[in-house]
């Protein structure tokens, strides 16, 4: 008995967390995804950029991130794509 | 081992349900079944469909797209110069099945508002919100002529078969020969995809056609994008002969010669007619349209139709807000138009998102030019930050737009 109740609790538990995962908001819904959502067009759906031009940017130390934009703020590194948009 | 009852179900079930804080499990059932239905899945709406779905998978999602191929129209002019193949260029839908969203290569064709329904040959589709991404149509009747030869006459401006078959019309053309191309009058789709055309036409001649020309009649008074970057594009073809305000009015099939506006006659071997246009033929006969008749106003910030409520229209199809018709900006479009479906389905405000835009043309076999657009929102309109051009042509930027073709394909249909 108590075998199967933890069986079924499992179960019940697997079921319901698969229920309440598609009644949750989807990946996309926090606001810095919505800051960064026009920015999969060049650097990739996720970030995985594919090409081999464009940095990755899923999984870019947050350091690295924020230094890159300000060199491209400070003209130290140039790109004419990035120029405009920081 | 004990078989389990509904009473140990029910038991455990609500055993399950508390250690996952399950308040929210009425709420997924009640929403279960709010629906969008896309029509288009083009760059604008095969991208609205699938981030719907990543934003929240609990919204059920149709687009309506009769191609079971989706054939990029950026890099299509790369085609006609033989430089690139149309089947690099072709793809499929089954990457946005996999993000939960129903396909249905069929033609929508009505929208029915009040009904907030689509209409799909006898059957229909309700929706709780429309995302409509129709692309443009021809204006056939706009030149003499054209309505009886438009079978004939390519425009090639929607890439597929009719790109391929002005390739080969380029290349059975003798040495000699005079390709016409016209520019249409704004608005139109992609505004720098006619110089890049000419462009890669003329390197092509330049190449393998020494003797022959190319004359590009445009409607309008100068190059309209990337203006001083296709000038000094130009003087590297001594073939390409461009001549501004040449509206195009009549064609003459038998006699192989348009007539523009000032009533030059050019007589042509090869003609690629290019014509004035509207939006996608659907968005018109649901008056989504403004009063221009061709185009449809938008609030910049949902895109929803400023004409019919719960119908949003993202794309070429779109007038008003400052940027190009271009497959980079519909993308945008999608994506923010999509949050924003969500947001109003579930409730929230929608969140204040600018496009953006950059766009890519090809001006010889190895080197491209680029444009890039930032943009903002300010008091609830899209309005322009910055332009930027690239300093000239090159082959590095040649190869950033093969990153980012490969980037944005994947962002649209991956």
């Amino acid at each position: 008995m108590r075998k199967s109740l933890l069986m079924s609790l499992v179960v019940t538990s697997f079921v319901l967390m698969l229920a309440a995962f598609n009644a949750e908001a989807g990946p996309l819904d926090s606001a810095g995804a919505q800051k960064s959502l026009v920015c999969s067009a060049c650097h990739g759906f996720a970030g995985n950029a594919p090409g081999n031009t464009v940095p990755i940017l899923a999984g870019i130390n947050a350091a690295y991130f924020k230094k890159a934009i300000k060199d491209y703020t400070e003209g130290k590194r140039t790109s004419p794509e990035m120029e405009p948009r920081v | 081992m004990k078989t389990l009852t509904r009473r140990t179900f029910l038991k455990v079930s609500g055993l399950g349900a508390a250690l996952l804080g399950v308040g929210r499990l009425p709420s997924f059932a009640a929403e279960a079944r709010r629906r969008v239905v896309v029509i288009g899945g083009g760059w604008g709406g095969a991208t609205a469909a699938k981030y719907v779905r990543l934003t929240d998978p609990s919204i059920e999602v149709t687009l309506l797209e009769p191609s079971k191929q989706f054939i990029s129209c950026p890099f299509s002019n790369l085609v006609l110069a033989g430089v690139e193949s149309l089947k690099n260029l072709t793809m499929n839908y089954n990457g946005l099945r996999k993000h939960g969203v129903k396909i249905r290569h069929e033609a929508a064709a009505a929208i029915e508002p009040d009904k907030k329904r689509v209409r799909i040959g006898k059957d229909s589709l309700e929706y709780d919100r429309l995302v409509v991404s129709p692309g443009i149509d021809f204006q056939w009747e706009q030149v003499e002529g054209l309505a009886q030869a438009k079978d004939t006459v390519l425009h090639a401006w929607k890439a597929g078969p009719q790109t391929v078959q002005l390739a080969k019309q380029l290349q059975s053309l003798p040495d000699g020969g005079v390709v016409v191309m016209t520019v249409p009058p704004v608005a139109y789709r992609c505004p720098p995809g006619p110089y890049e055309r000419a462009s890669m036409i003329a390197w092509y001649l330049q190449a393998k056609k020494p003797k022959s020309k190319l004359i590009v009649l445009d409607a309008n008074k100068d190059i309209v994008s990337k203006t001083g970057l296709f000038k000094a594009v130009f003087k590297d073809y001594a073939n390409l002969d461009y001549r501004p305000s040449q509206k195009v009015e009549k064609i003459d099939v038998g006699a192989k010669e348009v007539t523009t506006e000032p009533g030059d006659k050019v007589k042509y071997d090869v003609i690629n007619l290019i014509p004035p246009q509207r939006a996608g033929a659907i968005a018109v006969d649901a008056d989504l349209v403004g009063g221009d008749k061709r185009w449809c106003e938008v609030d910049h910030v949902t895109y929803e139709s400023v004409k019919q409520k719960n119908i949003h229209v993202i794309g070429d199809a779109t007038i008003g807000l400052p940027v190009p018709k271009s497959g980079n900006v519909a993308n945008a479009m999608g994506k923010i138009c999509a949050t924003a479906v969500v947001s109003l389905l579930n409730g929230k405000e929608p969140p204040v998102i600018a496009p953006g835009n950059t766009c890519y043309s090809w001006v010889n076999d190895k080197e491209a030019i680029a444009v890039v657009n930032a943009y903002k929102i300010e008091n609830g309109k899209v309005v322009q930050i910055e332009q930027k051009l690239t300093p000239g042509k090159s082959v590095a930027v040649a190869q950033n737009s093969l990153a980012w073709r490969a980037s944005i394909w994947n962002d649209v249909l991956g």
